[in-house]
């Protein structure tokens, strides 16, 4: 438990009535791991007045996570701009009472979310507790939720946000094997030739440029069978059952450390968002799906976007003695839950090992959207967060915020001293290889034939 | 590497399609420029920037409105989850606007680089650029762009 987080920790008066937290917990961004570390220090501070919403087994159709949204006042916490949560709510119906963005804590304090996703730095682990902090602020509102009156049913969708994924309960993919390659999927039509590289590091620059680290996506044997150089990896990076942890930590140890470049992280999130990179992930690169637990979230959303994966690594199955259903929230992974991510690690490798480079009968194609088009441009007005009087919790923020005296605890102080540091160092915060060298000449004057 | 439909321009930065509207003109420095009424310029940062920028979450302006700017001058600085970068004037001008929107939430500028505009000035640019001849001088340098962010240059 992180002991330097500088946390109001008045009890919540609202001891009744539960607030459910609703993180968009994703695994591509760094801040998206800010805002699921800060919903477990928010869950910490306030155990009895606060429930963690996990949006993957509210999309593979979850009755408990159903009936939380439906009876209880949700605070969303977005990564990004993206606002994958704000958009799976609207999906819904649902109107949170509040929403709050870490880009916008992060412009507050001058504090950028640091360089690791796996493990947050300080300077993340900082921007989180800064989180925690403001939706503790909201919490003590009493006005918060007295406009919330608990749902008969989740609403069907505006026209706009799709007709189906969220509000279909998905049956459990019990048919599917929970370890091993099932190829025998997809016929859909070509789409888009794409680059099968990584998102961190060397292989995010490559993603960003274009060039391979691994070579082609993929193409097609003499045979007509699809000749695999690169997977998808998608955890059902669950935030409450530890298995779901487990999962999302093992998808690390695959596209950072063991098949980068060939290799790549889809967010569950972000698929049902719409987000297009991630249904580029689903749509051209054969899929493998880790499941934490029972509800088998990652294959069901992939079946469910009409792209099943090709492999099913299923933690029950690899270590049954492992209780991955049982709930976990530490803000950080444990020790235990580390080491059966190693395992987890092991068993995905042996399947992504047997898929590279061998042909199977998979096909890029069309992931189904059920009707949503995800337009960034527009969720911003959708979603009420760029008008300073929809969303309650930004209000609430910028009006604190306008009063509050600098930071005079010892630990924020060195927070702000973290943050002066981050500023003075941000060119280093790069995960680029050489971005550094292209951000310092991208905007300067030059004479007309220099590069970039 | 460049594509083109009626109304915009197509440039891929690997799986990444940056657009460049071509009722605007463009700065070598990755500005555009939109004419306004009253002798006046607005500009904003190109698709090709924010895509380099990623998520943009701090904009700080060192100029003030009314003041008179200097092209090359320096207007401020960006920030962003993967760098921080100054920005300099591609126009000299009286500046009389900032888009308030854009610094009080400047992912909006990521997202929605062209809807979301960041300085006015009185004035008319001295140096542009037609959206082909900027897709031509981005195409131009791209490989070399490319070797200078895989830190092969």
């Amino acid at each position: 438990m992180d002991t330097t987080k500088p946390i109001d920790t008045r009890p919540s008066t609202r001891v009744n009535q539960k607030t459910v937290i609703a993180p968009c917990m994703g695994v591509g961004k760094i801040v998206a791991a800010v805002t699921r570390r800060a919903s477990y220090l928010i869950k910490d501070q306030c155990p009895d007045s606060i429930e963690l919403l996990s949006l993957p087994a509210l999309l593979a159709g979850d009755p408990a996570e159903r009936k939380l949204i439906q009876d209880h006042p949700s605070i969303i916490i977005d990564g990004c701009a993206l606002r994958c949560t704000a958009h799976i709510y609207r999906m819904y119906g649902v109107e949170a009472v509040a929403k709050i963005e870490v880009n916008q804590i992060m412009k507050e304090r001058k504090l950028g979310p640091g360089k690791t996703r796996k493990d947050l730095e300080e300077t993340g682990r900082k921007l989180s507790a800064f989180t925690a902090e403001r939706v503790l602020q909201a919490l003590q509102d009493e006005g918060l939720s007295a406009d919330f009156t608990p749902l008969d049913d989740l609403s069907e969708p505006p026209p706009d946000a799709g007709t189906g994924c969220p509000h279909r309960l998905v049956p459990q993919a019990s048919s599917l094997p929970a370890v091993g390659i099932d190829t025998g999927v997809s016929e859909k039509t070509s789409r888009q030739d794409a680059c099968g590289t990584n998102d961190p590091a060397i292989a995010e620059a490559a993603e960003m440029t274009g060039v391979c680290q691994s070579g082609p996506e993929g193409a097609q044997s003499a045979s007509g069978k699809h000749i695999v150089n690169s997977v998808t990896i998608l955890p059902c990076q669950g935030i409450k059952r530890t298995g779901g942890r487990v999962t999302q930590r093992a998808a690390y140890h695959i596209v950072e450390d063991r098949f980068l470049g060939k290799s790549q992280v889809l967010c569950i999130s972000a698929l049902a968002a719409g987000v297009q990179e991630d249904v580029d992930m689903l749509e051209n690169f054969p899929t493998v799906a880790l499941n934490g637990c029972a509800l088998r979230c990652a294959s069901i959303a992939a079946e469910h976007h009409g792209m099943a994966a090709v492999a099913h690594v299923d933690l029950q199955t690899i270590d049954p003695d492992f209780k991955g259903e049982e709930y976990c929230l530490e803000p950080d992974l444990t020790d235990i839950e580390a080491n059966e991510a190693l395992k987890l690690a092991d068993a995905v490798s042996v399947e992504v090992e047997k898929l590279l480079g061998s042909e199977i009968d998979w096909k890029k194609g069309r992931a189904d959207l059920h009707g949503l088009v995800h337009e960034p441009g527009k969720i911003n007005a959708l979603t009420g967060y760029t008008d300073p009087g929809s969303g309650f919790l930004v209000k609430l923020a910028k009006a604190q915020w306008a009063k509050d005296t600098p930071p005079s605890s010892a630990v924020s102080a060195a927070a702000s001293r973290v943050a002066a540091n981050e500023v003075a160092s941000a060119q280093g915060n790069c995960e680029y290889p050489g971005l550094k060298s292209v951000m310092i000449s991208l905007f300067k004057p030059k004479p007309r034939k220099e590069i970039v | 590497m460049v594509e083109s439909d009626c109304e915009r321009l197509i440039f891929e930065m690997g799986l990444y399609k940056a657009s460049f509207p071509k009722t605007l003109l463009y700065s070598e420095i990755h500005f555009w420029f939109q004419a306004r009424p009253n002798n006046v310029t607005r500009i904003g940062l190109s698709a090709y920037a924010g895509r380099l920028l990623t998520d943009l979450f701090r904009i700080e302006w060192k100029v003030y409105v009314g003041e008179q700017v200097q092209s090359e001058q320096c207007l401020g600085e960006v920030e962003s989850t993967k760098a921080a970068s100054e920005l300099y004037a591609p126009m000299s001008g009286k500046l009389v606007d900032i888009n308030a929107a854009a610094v009080n939430d400047p992912s909006c500028v990521s997202l929605e680089p062209y809807e979301n505009w960041l300085l006015e000035f009185e004035g008319q640019p001295e140096r542009v650029m037609q959206p082909r001849e900027y897709t031509d001088y981005l195409a131009s340098g791209w490989d070399e762009t490319v070797k200078l962010l895989k830190g092969q240059a």
